[in-house]
């Protein structure tokens, strides 16, 4: 008799059914496909050393670029290579990847190259850190900017023995 | 292309009946199969019936990783389903492995190795509505006589 | 000579048109798009498009025919067509108004015999196809019709007996009394198992055996299989109204009165089947042999007293 109650009770009122073009939304919260922001990304791999499935990968053409590869069809949307990113360059979109009819090769893989830049001090190339890594990690002197990380920590460490000796004497050992 | 020809492309989109394939899926896939049944998605407005048999079916969703013994039971059924058919792959396994690549007991490859897929459901499970997406897709492709095995048969027949 | 023709013309007719295949497959699909619609509002979806069993069908004769190996080939292909064949032909025998084809005496036992044809094909469908879910429908569904037949035949013959004759026309027309009543509760009972709806889908029980006898069959075999499916939801229909619902002198009213009917019976039905879940065979069985026998007790007796 319950059952009756819930059924009729259904036929009184409208449909609960969502049309295909007009499906519920996506919960805030939802890990979707990954984006990755090739500008702050630094290239430093955490990302595929944590995947599971090993989506992301790593390749690199030296001198020019490093690429961010992600297949989709490995991904298990677990979120670890997000939670990771010491510079967030890997977000979860909330929105759910749509089906495709293309093999599993195309379309369903992402590429983003992180172009390299030469050294402003001795030219050679390397991946820019995003400013505020380097605000955080090297101050925030604008010449060295543009440096190669050999040339950063160079810096660093004169930066570091002039604290300590004196300039004459500095300048009397040289 | 006379009436009953288009008739009968027109009714291949607008009544997929879709058999599921288990080919090792850690279940993800399937539970989401269910809601499509449900009030809310309702794959029925759209012409879709679940059934159980590769003989009645049009579409075949295939979950899953692909494991060393699955992978003759994916051809048998696939040859028990009357052309024309389609292939939709329910999320990461079936394209990759997934977490499950590399372990000896999984073919560490795609489906499309095994049989021709026509449509990639992304996710890891994914959404009802993405799936409800690929078997509208599959269902058009059918229509088109654009899927893998229609495209291939006709290539045998002009052959 | 001439009269034999016209009278065998007068079957063709009803056997092709009205209320044979021509109008009868219209009929069954909206009768069938009906249920499927009413079930999906009771559960509180939106259900199939309107055209929805015409696409089915179409598809279905799109498709090509796999026939399993080892399997009688010509007995698997005629299946399907015997069973559309038999299930057109019982129909063209009810008086509906506008069917051309006469009354003969007897027809009633006719009648009876090619309902039971669609119900040996699919008996035999699961068991030549070689598939051991197959076989298990065609068993359940063997069994099932010993008891639902119960009723059911004796809803009718009850019927005869009170009309004294075994003639469609005199069973249509006969006066109104208890017989009635009681006739119609003991054909109702038998309605739900006779079109293999919860809680007496057990032949049919995809959740269990995968599917129905068909499990086999794919392709234009399958789609007159889902036809004469579709063709006996209206005979069944139709016959509950010819026999037990009044006629007026008019015959388009008693056309529209006798679909109107059938539309309540098959919502009625579908109503039980969306609130129950699937019996046993042996709880169907007791239910049938129980029950029904009670009710066919009481209609023989009421005949008997008149």
């Amino acid at each position: 008799m319950a059952m009756l109650k819930t059924i009729l009770g259904n036929l009184l009122r409208p449909p609960r059914t969502r049309d295909p073009a007009d499906m519920p939304e996506v919960p805030p919260v939802y890990r979707g496909a990954l984006a990755h922001d090739a500008a702050r990304c630094t290239a430093c791999g955490t990302c595929a050393f944590v995947c599971a499935p090993k989506a992301i990968t790593f390749t690199q053409e030296p001198g020019v670029s490093v690429s961010w590869h992600f297949f989709i069809g490995q991904c298990s949307f677990c979120g670890l290579c997000a939670q990771n990113c010491p510079t967030r360059a890997i977000s979860l979109q909330a929105d759910a990847p749509g089906a495709t009819n293309s093999a599993a090769g195309d379309g369903l893989r992402l590429e983003s190259v992180i172009r390299l830049q030469p050294c402003t001090r001795c030219g050679a190339a390397h991946v820019p850190l995003p400013d505020a890594t380097i605000e955080a990690l090297w101050g925030v002197e604008e010449a060295e900017r543009g440096y190669c990380p050999e040339c950063r920590r160079r810096a660093a460490s004169e930066k570091l023995r002039a604290a300590f000796v004196p300039a004459e004497e500095a300048h009397h050992d040289r | 292309m006379n009436l009953i020809e288009r008739v009968i492309a027109i009714s291949r989109r607008r009544s997929p009946w879709i058999c599921r394939l288990n080919a090792g899926s850690c279940n993800g896939c399937d539970i989401e199969i269910t809601p499509l049944l449900s009030p809310r998605y309702d794959a029925e407005q759209l012409g879709v019936e679940l059934h159980g048999t590769p003989k009645h079916a049009d579409i075949v969703l295939i979950s899953g990783t692909l494991t060393l013994r699955s992978r003759e039971a994916i051809l048998d059924i696939y040859a028990q389903v009357p052309n024309p058919k389609a292939v939709v792959a329910l999320g990461s396994c079936p394209a990759s492995g997934n977490v499950f690549a590399g372990s000896p007991l999984v073919l560490s490859e795609s489906l499309d190795s095994v049989v021709p897929v026509d449509v990639w459901v992304p996710g890891c499970p994914p959404r009802p509505q993405a799936i409800l997406d690929g078997i509208a897709r599959a269902a058009k492709l059918l229509e088109d006589g654009a899927t893998k095995s229609q495209l291939e048969s006709r290539r045998g027949r002009l052959s | 000579m001439n009269a034999v023709w016209s009278s065998l013309g007068s079957y063709l007719l009803a056997f092709a048109v009205w209320p044979g295949l021509l109008l009868a497959a219209p009929l069954g699909w909206l009768e069938l798009w009906f249920m499927r619609k009413l079930v999906a509002r009771l559960q509180g979806r939106q259900g199939p498009p309107f055209f929805q069993p015409f696409f089915d069908f179409m598809k279905l004769l799109g498709k090509e025919t796999v026939i399993p190996r080892g399997v009688n080939r010509g007995i698997f292909l005629a299946l399907p067509v015997v069973s559309v064949a038999a299930v057109t032909a019982a129909l063209a025998i009810v008086p509906l108004p506008g069917n051309p084809a006469p009354s003969l005496p007897g027809d009633v036992v006719l009648l009876l015999y090619l309902m039971e044809v669609p119900i040996l094909c699919e008996v035999l469908a699961g068991y030549v196809s070689r598939s051991i879910y197959g076989q298990v429908a065609a068993m359940r569904e063997a069994l099932l019709s010993l008891a639902y037949n119960l009723p059911f035949l004796v809803a009718i013959i009850a019927m005869a007996q009170e009309a004294g004759s075994f003639q469609m026309s005199t069973l249509q027309a006969a006066p109104y009394g208890l017989v009635h009543l009681l006739a119609a509760v003991t054909f109702l009972l038998a309605l739900p198992a006779r079109m293999k709806l919860n809680p007496f889908s057990i032949a049919n029980a995809e959740h269990e055996i995968v599917a129905d006898s068909h499990i086999e069959y794919s392709g234009p075999p399958l789609a007159l299989f889902k036809l004469s499916h579709a063709v006996e939801l209206v005979l069944l229909t139709e016959l509950f109204a010819v026999v037990f619902i009044p006629a007026t002198p008019w015959p388009l009213v008693n056309l529209l009165v006798y679909l109107a009917a059938g539309v309540a019976v098959l919502g009625g039905v579908t109503l039980l089947a969306t609130a129950t879940a699937r019996l046993r065979l042996t709880q169907a069985f007791r239910f049938y042999w129980v029950w029904g026998g009670l009710a066919s007790a009481v209609t023989l007796a009421a005949t008997l007293v008149r």
